[in-house]
């Protein structure tokens, strides 16, 4: 068997004392489609900060396809496969869509080379032409020459994620990505990603909506506190007494 | 042409030239208020060059340039630690170190100014900004565009996503410096006379602001900027006294609304930029 995609171990994470992520330890297998999910504040979106490097660990070890990737500077983590999305959007709103997709491939922009085409002006080649073929995957390549800020949320949403496709990453991980959107745009989304998941990619995915989640994702891993209390399919994990209390104890205060 | 015409015209082109000196650093969302010291030392690199050693014109443009870039290498690692206001702080203070650096120097002439022998005409200046504004606009349809809005946005992303947000930054110092330099060529050989009261720290700020109101988000935007700055002055001429008064209640209504400048996307429909600007400040 190949080597995990992505592999945390006794991961641990303290914000001036506070435990936010303590001891985490998941993998997730290369094609699989992983859900992560918790109640409000249970640590999931700074996990997904320490894998991709925004804060270095407190203790344990980030691993990508056999390779140790917590020690490496943010900025190269993408180069180990590794791309994201973010819970609150995070787009260049004044760029054009189709620029804002281009930025997703910086990592692979070496040397001064990259720089000097004039895309802007060669039309539909180059970066342009990947950033749009990107963009058609998830059918948004009508919105390419809007500007980014003034598109609804689920689109900008999407976005994003077709920003993090033009890294050629092996590995998504997306922060909430049916956020906002209605049931048809979130079974439409799944149908993309079930498609990318088809075609080799891995998933890691932060969601709330577990109609979602049940669509998409073979196995998931449930952080309460900070902590791993389950992992398993959805349907062991709603059997899970830990994870009904967890769900049920924070919702009642 | 006039006298007079050629005047402003060539001034023009030095306020371009300037311009793009002040909008590298803004496009990454930076404020380099020592522009004026970078001037500096292009206009006594090239007019000592010219003058002691016997470097033709354009030479004496590339030295000011080479040595404006080194400089700012040079000085970039202590001051590209500091962000924001604090970054400001350090140009600033840079910007009165080399201006009183200059003021000290007797091979210049010290306070008492520094004639420059080698005289440029409009051409040369002409010329210079014409090829600074081209290779400015090129760069805009380039994927350097893209980089520098998204460290202005969101450094933090732009990182995850490759982008080396130091070297990009370090880039942007030593080009915005070189330029300065240009401008500061173009002025000394055109005045033939420099002194270094005029690179204060209040010409830095000039050009920032006019830059602001032509547009930080444009290649464009310095240009339009410059444009205003160079002729708004001359129209208000007949209103004397008042004409800078006018001036600068411009520049306060433009950053007030319209912060994004005259280059960019404008709003449609009667008093959305109004509306604009009370949502803006929820
Ligand atoms: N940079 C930080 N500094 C201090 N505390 C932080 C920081 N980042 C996260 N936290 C805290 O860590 C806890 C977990 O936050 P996190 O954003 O990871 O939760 P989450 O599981 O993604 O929640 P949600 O479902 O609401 O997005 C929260 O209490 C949060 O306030
Ligand atoms: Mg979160």
């Amino acid at each position: 068997m190949s080597a995990p995609a992505l592999e945390l171990a006794g991961v641990c994470k303290s914000f001036g004392g506070l435990s936010v992520v303590h001891d985490v330890s998941f993998s997730v297998a290369q094609g699989e489609r992983v859900a992560l999910i918790g109640p409000n504040g249970a640590g999931k979106t700074t996990v997904f900060n320490l894998i991709t490097g925004v804060y270095p660990v407190d203790a344990g070890r980030v691993t990508a396809s056999d390779r140790r990737i917590d020690e490496l500077p943010s900025r190269k983590r993408i180069e180990a496969g590794i791309a994201r999305t973010f819970q609150n959007i995070r787009l260049v709103p004044e760029l054009d869509v189709i620029d804002n997709v281009i930025l997703g491939e910086q990592s692979l922009c070496k040397g001064i080379r990259p720089y000097l085409a004039p895309i802007r002006w060669l039309g539909d080649s180059g970066a342009r032409a990947q950033a749009r073929s990107v963009l058609a995957e998830i059918d948004l390549q009508r919105f390419d020459r809007q500007k980014a800020g003034g598109l609804p949320y689920g689109i900008r949403k999407q976005i994003e994620i077709a920003r993090a496709l033009m890294a050629g990453p092996s590995i998504l991980l997306l922060d909430e990505p049916a956020a906002g959107l209605n049931a048809e745009e979130a079974a439409e989304l799944s149908r993309v990603l079930l498609k990318l998941s088809d075609a080799g990619l891995t998933l890691l995915i932060i969601e709330h909506d577990m109609h979602f989640v049940d669509q998409l994702c073979d196995h998931t891993i449930v952080l309460n506190f900070g902590r791993k209390i389950a992992e398993g399919t959805l349907a062991e994990i709603r059997r899970d007494p830990l994870v009904r209390e967890a769900y049920i104890g924070r919702s009642e205060h | 042409m006039t006298g007079y015409l050629e005047g402003i015209l060539v001034v023009l082109c030095i306020n371009a030239v300037l311009g793009y000196a002040a909008y590298l650093p803004l496009s990454i969302g930076q404020i380099n208020l020592g522009i004026a010291g970078f001037m500096a030392i292009g206009a006594y690199t090239s007019a000592i060059v010219t003058n002691e050693l016997g470097f033709p014109l354009i030479l004496g443009l590339f030295s000011a340039i080479a040595v404006a870039a080194v400089a700012a290498a040079l000085i970039a690692y202590p001051v590209l630690r500091t962000t924001g206001i604090y970054l400001a702080f350090a140009t600033f203070a840079l910007n009165e170190i080399v201006r009183s650096l200059f003021l000290n120097i007797e091979l210049v002439g010290g306070a008492a100014g520094y004639p420059v022998a080698v005289y440029s005409g409009i051409l040369f200046p002409a010329l210079v900004a014409a090829v600074v504004t081209l290779l400015m606009v090129y760069s805009g349809a380039t994927r350097a565009h893209i980089v520098l809005a998204s460290v202005r946005r969101d450094e933090a992303v732009s990182d995850l996503f490759g982008v080396n947000i130091r070297l990009v930054q370090l880039i942007v110092f030593v080009v915005s410096a070189g330029l300065a330099a240009a401008g500061g060529s173009l002025y000394a050989h055109y005045f033939s006379f420099i002194e270094a009261q005029h690179f204060t720290v209040f010409l830095s700020i000039t050009t920032i602001l006019y830059v602001v109101v032509g547009g930080t988000r444009s290649v464009w935007g310095p240009i339009v900027g410059a444009l205003i700055y160079t002729f708004l002055p001359e129209l208000l001429r007949d209103s004397g006294e008042w004409r800078f008064v006018i001036f600068s209640a411009l520049i306060i209504a433009f950053i007030a609304f319209r912060p994004e400048g005259i280059v960019a996307p404008w709003p449609s429909g009667p008093g959305s930029l109004v509306a604009r600007w009370v949502g803006r400040s929820r």
